[in-house]
């Protein structure tokens, strides 16, 4: 709730005087009943023609006024809650685009993107709520209460002792009926979780025939479902018809002692009137607060969760007035790394080499030996938990990551194109290359032909109102876009494992002859790795050999298992660098 | 987009209150086939019609008590007379006795419509989703791959909530509107037809009003949800891909955008809101202004004798009882269409077609030799477009087949016909000499063991999902089956072994890890003919040669069929097929499709240019 009160900070003026809005409002409703009264006691009583009139004109300004007002705060609460809403969403967006990465890790893409849009419009909706509804229940309440004080000290007691009772079933509402509420919300997560898996698992149901298993897996969380929905919707069911009980009460009440009162001329009917109507408002608004109440529970969640995302840790603030050394390149010395999500040991562990600017460095390892998280310490996403990585002449860990990401490419494993055409796709590597220099990029990377086979060519729309890439043609285009950036030392990811053979071959010939720069390249395949100037064999997190191909083969166990693996015991006997083994 | 929208309207207890935020004018969903929709849904009522019967009887039994009110708040009013000493004490007691009485009885009423209602509804919902998830059992495979899942999802998640919140509620409050007005109006015409011709004045004003004000916000609302989606897939994109984004140093750039849409969202939220939410102050002020007119016509008639005080009560809270409904029930009846669509939506997923059922008197397909035979066969996922073109091909029982060829060949094709997750459109697929689709569907996947390149994980412990294969595997067969796949190691190694909880799919193991889970379930699975479909492509060459030792024993004395992108692991099968552009366009072992020097040699070339 600290942070619903710093937002609403925010529109503070707005808010004000969308409250004074609804006071007047208020006013004006509690005012009529009054002035009825006055008709009935005064004009009717007394046959009093002119005083009917004269105090119509009063109700029929005051409706005037009413509407005014209304139309005012009715504008200003709408504008208030937008306003809140954007910020609140702007400061969310920033925040996430500045979480560290172990912080990203934590939440999940998901959970972040429903923490963006569905608790944000939440929180709006609520504000919106409280801003026309939820404040006009306790004015209402209060005025309703002065204004039969005004009109009889004597009955006003029944309102009051009404509203205090009110109270305090509103207040065992919130203890009992909330908690269930947040229950029934856990239930309906469980049930569409089921839901979720058995979707992407679709294939593998059916090919191992599990329907009855599925149906048996599903029927758990939507039997709790029903119960905790169920239950919850019948304590509200006692909550609810409690208010208008006494309600009703109190007005059973007021009629029966004000009855003996008008007798003895101590009241008159037109007050018990305006007292009824008075009783209506309340139990009206009453009612309303407990819905408002019960949708605050949903928001209650909402926020929580935002001010989770705002207490998450961001990246720090480093030093961005450093120049980089572009003639040196990048040194790994003694780096260990552990995520803080795993489970397991650490990712790396005591890993140095180094990779010069217009060397060529292979790294090479099994499934989950480390070779992506080397990858993100170059990348500057994580900082080593041990030892130190210097990159253009800089210590990384003392400088802003952005000077050093200026001077990298990356072609990922996964590849991200954005929603917009290919041409700007392929610019975010440079925002200022030309149209020839994107084509050249493009040719480069093997992606001119199939761009120019759609109608817009590089104007063609991709993401989600545009053409499907298949996986082979977006990984082209994101090398595309990381040669145009023109970069010190490019990462290749495994990028040329989603490409057929063929074209892989021909796009490492193209890679080899036109990037001039250093480039580290990750690869499952030796065949990928056989001209690099230095291969790192990584096992397990640890770096078991360094070298060349040929070195490698022949000091390097696990290197040479891998060897084994691709090419069969047969090959060991006619690779390239057999000669340099029996000369050397 | 729709899945970002928020749904505060339903809320459990009475419905959407009449401060909903800004609910009207919002574009109404509207169901294509509106009969039909309830038809169905009465018939999933079965068994607790009786209950709704009773609902109704109740809902009938308010509306007749909220008109009863007013007139007997009227009738002790009217006891107690305008002037002290005129009281009607017999009267009055009798008035105030039967108001009591009926007040009682209301909230009995209410009391028992919320808790009938409530178990009622939360039935429906829970036989609804039980029935549409069974269904989900039965259809094709086809069905799957041709939506989405995004909207499958939010189907049976999303749209089953508007029904369980909505459906119900709004109905309740639509009959209550119309009784309560309907009532109201006769009682009031009774009572004096004068004050109720100065009330129903407002009535017109109210239509009117609320026509004009719903005609602007349609398309406002639809720009509004414009500029959400925009937005929203812009956040999306850029979360997703935030490493990249920091990677090529976007973060201002990124931010800008995002920036330009979130205010432009403001500025239409605003307007497309505010717009939407003036009926509300609308309605407030031609309730005040009945209000001013009964008094001032009252005050009049009571002045002249024509009315007793106790109607002017009446009327008062009559005029609000009246004006009230009307408001909502245009919003109601938007709500209750807006269910009522997406209730269509899920019956059109109950009333799909189900799988080709198996024809009569089928034969079943038990401990197969395995010979399968593929004769003329075509197939396309969509007439137009065919996939596979008149392919022939034998594999004798016991051997390797293994499939390669460009992306989009039609390798994956081939295994989904013989899966019968699709069936042929041409030709004829034979497994021991008897076409596939004479066999039980049930027999035929039980036959076929299939390991995906997705592997297909749910919440529970690693053991759990391994048993998958065989559900009643004892723990030992499951370990003995990860060892042979070549997951013991590394499950082993997680915190708690085999006890590891499996988050959301799988997403805290690697694609290797979940790839060898996968092969550990089909081991223990143990069918007669195995399908790997890129089994091993995210596990890496050392771990696959040895997954391969295992997998060679496993395979030796039954049929297997292997695609793969790695030619290394292939390179020992019987017969090596190279599919492209749906067509084999050369076969044989490997030595002999060397020796041929086509297109496979090519590959095999390129991807291992030392090799052999």
């Amino acid at each position: 709730m600290r942070l619903y009160w710093k937002y609403l900070k925010k529109i503070l003026p707005l808010f004000i005087l969308s409250i004074i809005c609804m006071a007047v409002e208020a006013g004006v409703e509690l005012l009529q009943p009054t002035l009825m009264a006055d008709i009935i006691d005064v004009g009717v009583a007394s046959g009093d023609l002119s005083y009917v009139l004269h105090t119509s004109g009063l109700m029929l300004a005051a409706v005037a006024a009413y509407a005014v007002v209304a139309f005012l705060r009715n504008i200003l609460s709408i504008r208030g809650a937008q306003y809140l809403s954007a910020y609140l969403r702007s400061d969310a967006y920033a925040k996430i685009q500045s979480l560290k990465p172990d912080e990203l890790d934590r939440f999940g893409a998901g959970t972040l993107m429903t923490r963006i849009t569905n608790d944000i419009s939440q929180v709006q909706n609520m504000t919106m709520g409280l801003m026309r509804i939820a404040l006009r229940a306790p004015i209402l309440c209060i005025g309703g209460i002065i204004m039969a004080m005004r009109l009889n000290m004597e009955l006003a007691v029944i309102p009051i002792i009404c509203c205090f009772i009110i109270s305090g079933i509103i207040m065992l509402n919130m203890k009992y009926g909330f908690p269930l509420f947040a229950k029934v919300q856990t239930a309906l997560d469980n049930v569409n979780t089921v839901i979720r898996e058995y979707l992407s698992g679709i294939r593998v149901v059916k090919a191992f025939n599990r329907f009855s298993f599925e149906v048996e897996r599903f029927s758990g969380p939507n039997e709790e479902l029903r119960h905790t929905s169920t239950f919850a919707s019948r304590v509200m069911a006692i909550f609810n018809p409690l208010i208008n009980l006494v309600i009703y009460g109190a007005i059973v009440v007021l009629l029966w002692i004000g009855g003996l009162k008008v007798n003895s001329g101590n009241v008159h009917a037109g007050q018990i009137i305006a007292f009824i109507t008075y009783m209506t408002q309340i139990l009206q608004s009453m009612n309303m607060l407990s819905n408002i109440f019960q949708r605050f529970v949903r928001t209650n969640a909402s926020c929580k969760r935002l001010e989770e995302l705002f207490d998450a840790e961001s990246l720090p603030e480093l030093d961005k007035n450093v120049k980089p050394d572009l003639e040196k390149g990048l040194d790994f010395h003694n780096v260990s790394f552990a995520y803080a999500q795993s489970t397991g040991r650490a990712a790396l562990t005591d890993v140095s080499f180094s990779c010069g600017v217009g060397e060529r460095v292979g790294v090479i390892g099994a499934t989950g030996s480390g070779k992506t998280t080397l990858i993100n310490l170059v990348l500057q996403f994580y900082q080593p938990t041990a030892g130190s990585i210097r990159i253009f002449g800089m210590d990384a860990a003392d400088v802003d990551p952005g000077i050093i990401r200026q001077h990298l490419a990356v072609v990922p494993q996964r590849v991200v194109l954005f929603t917009g055409t290919i041409l700007e796709n392929i610019r975010w590597g440079n925002e200022t290359a030309s149209f020839e220099e994107v084509v050249a990029a493009a040719k480069a990377a093997h992606a001119h032909d199939f761009i120019m086979s759609f109608p817009e060519g590089y104007d063609t729309l991709i993401g989600h109102s545009g053409v499907n890439l298949s996986g082979g043609q977006r990984q082209r285009v994101a090398i595309a876009r990381a040669l145009i950036k023109k970069p010190r030392i490019l990462i290749l990811d495994d990028c040329l494992s989603a490409l057929d053979a063929l074209t892989e071959a021909s796009i490492r010939d193209e890679l080899a002859r036109d990037v001039k720069c250093g480039s580290l390249v990750v690869s499952q395949k030796i065949s990928s790795l056989l001209d690099c100037d230095r291969i790192v064999v990584l096992d397990d997190g640890a770096c078991v050999g360094v070298g060349k191909h040929t070195e490698l083969l022949e000091t390097c166990q696990v290197y040479r298992d891998i060897y084994l693996s691709q090419y069969g015991a047969e090959a060991l006997h006619n690779q390239p660098g057999k000669e340099a083994v029996h000369h050397g | 987009m729709d899945k970002y929208q928020s749904n505060a309207n339903s809320s459990i207890g009475r419905g959407p209150g009449p401060g909903g935020p800004g609910g009207r004018g919002r574009p109404v969903q509207k169901p294509k086939d509106f009969m039909g929709t309830m038809k169905m849904l009465w018939h999933y009522m079965t068994g607790l019609k009786g209950q709704l019967v009773v609902v109704a009887c109740i809902v009938m039994l308010i509306s007749g008590a909220s008109i009863l009110i007013p007139l007997l708040q009227g009738s002790a009013v009217d006891a107690m007379g305008i002037l002290p000493g005129t009281l009607n004490r017999e009267r009055l007691v009798t008035s105030v006795t039967l108001l009591g009485l009926t007040y009682l009885v209301d909230v009995c009423l209410i009391f028992s419509r919320e808790f009938i209602m409530a178990g009622l509804s939360q039935r429906f919902v829970n036989r609804l989703r039980r029935e549409l998830f069974a269904k989900l059992q039965k259809l094709p495979l086809w069905f799957f791959d041709s939506h989405e899942s995004g909207d499958l999802m939010s189907r049976l998640t999303n749209d089953m909530d508007t029904i369980s919140g909505s459906v119900g509620q709004a109905a309740i409050q639509l009959i209550t509107g119309v009784l309560n007005v309907s009532g109201t109006l006769i009682a009031m015409i009774v009572l004096s037809p004068i004050l109720a011709l100065t009330v129903l004045i407002t009535v017109p004003l109210i239509f009117l009003l609320t026509k004009v004000v719903t005609s602007r916000t349609g398309p406002m609302f639809k720009e509004n949800q414009y500029v959400l989606g925009m937005l929203n897939s812009h956040i999306e994109e850029s979360i997703t891909g935030v490493q990249t984004v920091r990677a090529y140093g976007q973060e201002a750039q990124v931010l800008r955008k995002f920036e330009e849409q979130n205010e432009r969202l403001r500025v239409v939220g605003t307007r497309a809101h505010t717009w939407s939410a003036s009926i509300m102050p609308l309605l407030n002020v031609i309730n005040n202004f009945g209000f001013v007119l009964v008094s001032v016509t009252g005050g009049i008639l009571a002045l002249n004798g024509m009315i007793g005080i106790g109607t002017i009560a009446s009327f008062v809270s009559l005029t609000k009882q009246f004006v009230r409904p009307l408001n909502e029930i245009a919003n109601t009846y938007n709500s209750l269409l807006s269910a009522i669509a997406g209730a269509e939506r899920v019956f059109e997923v109950m009333s799909e077609p189900d799988e080709v059922p198996d024809r009569a008197d089928p034969e079943v397909l038990s401990n197969p030799a395995g010979e399968v035979v593929f004769e003329n066969v075509s197939f396309g996922y969509r007439a137009d477009t065919p996939v596979l073109k008149n392919v022939s091909f034998t594999v004798p029982a016991h051997t390797r087949a293994a499939f390669v060829g460009p992306t989009g060949a039609g390798k994956t094709t081939i295994i989904n016909l013989l899966t019968r997750f699709y069936d042929v459109t041409d030709g004829g697929i034979r497994v021991d000499g008897i076409d596939l689709r004479d066999y039980t569907r049930d027999s035929v996947r039980a036959s076929f063991g299939v390991v995906l390149q997705e592997t297909y994980l749910f919440g529970g412990t690693i053991m759990d999902n391994i048993r998958y294969g065989k559900l009643e595997a004892t723990d030992e067969e499951v370990i003995a089956a990860s060892k042979a796949a070549g997951a013991h190691p590394f499950i082993t190694r997680l915190r708690d072994g085999y006890n590891t909880h499996v988050a959301d799919n799988g997403s805290n193991l690697s694609a290797g890890q979940r790839q060898l889970l996968a092969l550990a379930r089909a081991v223990l699975n143990d069918p007669p003919i195995l399908i790997l479909d890129e089994a091993t492509s995210n596990v890496d060459t050392r771990t696959e040669i040895r997954i391969q030792r295992i997998m060679a024993r496993l395979m030796e004395n039954r049929t297997s069929f292997v695609i793969a992108h790695r030619l290394g692991t292939i390179r020992d099968s019987d017969c090596i097929f190279v599919v492209d552009g749906g067509e084999i366009i050369e076969r044989g072992s490997h030595a002999e499709l060397m020796a041929m020097n086509g297109t496979y040699a090519k590959m095999y070339n390129s991807q291992y240019p030392t090799g052999a």
